[in-house]
């Protein structure tokens, strides 16, 4: 009898248990304006999650022209070197601290400490209550839009929410923005909880929390998606987090909705142009005519992606807009310009040799590229039915070997905004002092330096078209297909937009329905 | 024993310093590049060098390697594991914060192994060849086979999605642990009732079990007093051994049931070269290594009287 009673108590104990977790375990709240997120990255870690609270100076619009958001205007000076900017009025911080002139001089000093521009700076000048003049000792075309990127926006934390409070060098005690949402909860490695910000200066959104759930496997991920214990996935990460495998599964299923959005991101081959053969521009330019694009992507992604024809996208303001007719397949011209270069296969063992050496390049991968194998696979399928060996290598220290030039081919993927898209910046990958290995010349450095140190824009426009026209004849890379991005989302979820850049997304209108 | 223990501690700090060490210098020459792997990380894009060069200098990064250990031992003489290049807070925080979750799932795990691994190991010996030992020496088989992130997913699949039992991911309920803990316990309860039941076996063919059986005494007394305590030295060290790699952490369990420990943490951290983190984890799971040595020795102690009294002598 005795022992019946303690099984009893145990029973009501052990239920009691696993209701109490059940109950806890659950995340959607009664207020039904609440959207769980699932993030691969911890809170604190992802710029997105930045992007939501704290608000930059300016954002970017998809084609990378500056959208004033904390400064309302801005003025730069004949000589470029004086940045006036005037400020929106009556923003404050999640904790009530105004932001003004002092505010916004303690962010550029914050990111000043470790932004390559912090150099350059001579002063920082508080005009009045809301305009504040930083002075360059040279015109750096770049400074709003590197202050515009998720990676800078925590410089935008009220200046009383660090240790010690004021100092630009201090610690981020709490995450206290002006943006859209206020952080009310973090706990490392599991989540966050954010609330709206009632008194958010711009347009308020509808949602009224959103709790972003660490979720760091892709597979488990979905399997909660479909669980129902979380909404929406994808969206706060810069690529495609989801395997473009379970895309096409995800599509067919009724209960889910998938959005797929371009942020210009192409992956590409670089070649390296200081050895041979790809010093040589006629076999540059034959690679480009080898690889069948429309093939490569529709067997391996089906109609995700679509190919890529262009070093970058022509939709950015430096873009190659220029440029009517992208890089085709065409393996008659390929042959052609092979043989002209010198390669033909004059011992008959199926490769192309040229003074007694067949033709055999490698092809460098960094691990973690995402789709690299396969794409890698198809590249080598499609260069053997040439005559061409490629050799595969993935490895770990691909950014050693690439400073050192020790690869033919490195697959890798053109850069997009908030930098300057198509690495035609100074500094980036087509510029002398970008990557040592790939397309340079003088006349190029000249035209890239001349493009983004000038004012005028008719004037940087003509030099962005001359600069895509050097570009484009020299084939510097193999563009191949379009990187995009894609959320995932459950019915409840209306009202979702991809934001202007892959790190942000635009959660204004999102709704969430019965 | 006081002193063999306070001479055990004594080489521990040997031992973690020696590992710390050691991997110190393997990942100062394996290839890649700290800042390198943390800028692009953060922006998923190339770095310009200009910022990886300000970031190496911010951080010391460009001094030699010796100068670096002795900084770092410095620092470790005052206790402080440094800071973490990637997330700018205190290693010693870091692992706080995440110690506690990979300790529950340890634990839970370890339970769950012990008590179905040692009863179905005893059965599984003493009905040698019945259909019940075969049955569990396949179980056994099969859960030793099986790899961790395809079980954890077939779970959270069969009791997550489709019957909606337990959250799909996440920590903090009774709940919450019962799938990580399944997926997790499944191989080291294979591996202990195959362990088990060959130490049984071996223990059953003694001269002392025929003696014990010979004066009459009760099978279940044979087993479970005579025979069970003999059977325990090498599952106790395998015991130790399991429990102190469960605290290193266990990435791919972490990473499936998004569960905030420290395994998935670290990874992150070799990834991003990351070297407080690696270098301070390192050493503080050197520390674990050793500990459940000494737990699994002093255990040996009261398991077998030889050993005890050997010391005592």
């Amino acid at each position: 009898m005795i022992l019946t009673r303690k099984f009893a108590v145990l029973f009501v104990i052990i239920c009691m248990a696993f209701t109490s977790g059940i109950v806890a375990a659950n995340p959607l709240d009664k207020d039904r304006q609440v959207m769980v997120m699932g993030a691969q990255k911890d809170f604190r870690a992802a710029a997105e999650g930045k992007l939501l609270v704290f608000d930059t100076f300016v954002s970017l619009d998809e084609s990378g022209n500056m959208v004033p958001k904390l400064a309302s205007s801005w003025k730069i000076s004949p000589d470029g070197k004086e940045w006036t900017l005037f400020l929106r009025r009556g923003v404050k911080y999640h904790d009530g601290t105004p932001f003004n002139a002092r505010a916004a001089k303690f962010t550029i000093e914050r990111a000043m400490t470790s932004a390559v521009w912090g150099k350059y700076v001579d002063a920082i000048k508080i005009v009045d209550s809301h305009t504040l003049k930083v002075v360059f000792n040279t015109f750096y075309y770049p400074f709003l839009r590197d202050m515009s990127s998720g990676w800078r926006a925590a410089n935008f934390v009220s200046p009383s929410a660090v240790d010690p409070a004021w100092d630009p060098k201090g610690k981020i005690v709490r995450y206290i923005g002006t943006g859209p949402f206020k952080v009310v909860d973090y706990k490392r490695d599991r989540g966050a909880t954010l609330v709206r910000n009632n008194d958010y200066w711009g347009k308020k959104p509808k949602l009224t929390k959103i709790l972003w759930k660490y979720t760091p496997d892709p597979y488990a991920q979905i399997l909660a998606l479909k669980a129902g214990e979380l909404d929406i996935i994808g969206a706060p990460e810069h690529h495609s987090s989801i395997p473009f495998i379970k895309l096409a599964e995800l599509e067919a299923d009724p209960d889910f909705v998938v959005s797929t959005h371009s942020y210009g991101r192409f992956q590409v081959l670089e070649f390296n142009c200081r050895r041979p053969p790809f010093d040589d521009v006629r076999v540059r330019k034959a690679f480009n005519c080898i690889i069948d694009r429309q093939k490569m992507v529709r067997s391996l992604f089906g109609n995700i992606t679509e190919p890529s024809y262009l070093i970058t996208d022509p939709k950015f303001i430096w873009g190659p807009s220029n440029i009517t007719t992208g890089y085709k397949y065409d393996p008659v011209q390929a042959r052609n310009l092979l043989t002209k270069a010198g390669w033909v296969d004059s011992d008959g063992n199926g490769i192309l040799d040229k003074d007694g050496k067949d033709f055999e390049v490698d092809l460098l991968v960094p691990t973690g590229e995402a789709n690299a194998d396969m794409v890698a696979l198809v590249v080598q399928s499609q260069l053997k039915s040439m005559g061409i060996r490629l050799n595969i290598r993935t490895l770990i220290n691909a950014w050693d070997k690439r400073k050192t030039g020790e690869y033919d081919l490195f697959l890798h993927h053109s850069g997009c905004l908030p930098s300057i898209p198509g690495g035609i910046g100074i500094g980036g990958k087509y510029h002398s002092k970008g990557w040592p290995y790939a397309f340079h010349s003088d006349k190029l450095d000249t035209l890239i330096e001349s493009a983004f140190t000038s004012l005028d824009k008719v004037q940087m426009r003509a030099r962005c078209d001359e600069i895509w026209t050097l570009l484009h004849n020299a084939n510097p890379c193999i563009p191949l297909y379009d990187i995009i991005k894609a959320v995932v989302m459950n019915k409840r979820v209306q009202g979702f937009k991809h934001g202007p850049t892959m790190f942000d997304m635009d959660l204004t209108e999102v709704v969430m329905t019965r | 024993m006081v002193k063999f223990i306070a001479g055990r501690l004594a080489l521990a700090v040997l031992i973690m310093l020696g590992s710390a060490i050691l991997s110190f210098s393997i990942l100062t020459l394996a290839p890649g590049n700290a800042a390198e792997a943390i800028l692009s990380a953060e922006r998923a894009d190339d770095p310009q060098l200009a910022e990886v060069e300000s970031f190496m200098e911010r951080h010391g990064l460009n001094n030699s390697r010796l100068i670096r250990l002795s900084q770092w031992l410095h620092m470790l003489s005052k206790g402080n594991f440094g800071i973490s290049l990637r997330t700018g807070e205190p290693v010693a925080e870091e692992f706080r914060a995440r110690f506690p979750a990979t300790f529950e799932l340890a634990a839970s795990s370890m339970a769950l192994a012990i008590i179905i691994a040692l009863p179905f190991g005893v059965i599984s010996a003493v009905k040698q060849n019945s259909i019940l030992d075969n049955v569990i020496r396949f179980v056994a088989l099969w859960g030793v086979s099986m790899p961790n992130f395809w079980l954890g997913l077939l779970l959270i699949l069969c009791f997550g999605v489709i019957l909606g039992w337990f959250p799909t991911y996440g920590s903090g309920s009774i709940v919450h642990l019962i799938l990580p803990t399944i997926t997790l316990g499944t191989s080291m309860t294979a591996i202990l009732m195959r362990l088990q039941r060959a130490s049984m076996l071996e223990v059953l063919n003694e001269n002392y079990i025929r003696t014990a059986r010979a004066k009459g005494l009760h099978e279940v007394l044979v087993i479970g007093k005579h025979a069970f305590k003999n059977t325990l030295i090498p599952v106790v060290t395998i015991i130790g051994m399991q429990f102190a790699h469960l605290l290193s952490g266990v990435v791919i369990v972490e990473q499936v049931f998004a569960w905030p420990g420290i395994g998935h943490f670290l990874v992150d951290s070799i990834n991003a070269r990351d070297y407080p983190v690696i270098q301070g984890f390192v050493l503080i799971i050197a520390f674990f290594f050793v500990l459940s040595n000494l737990i699994v020795d002093i255990l040996y102690a009261f398991l077998d009287p030889r050993i005890r009294y050997g010391r005592t002598q």
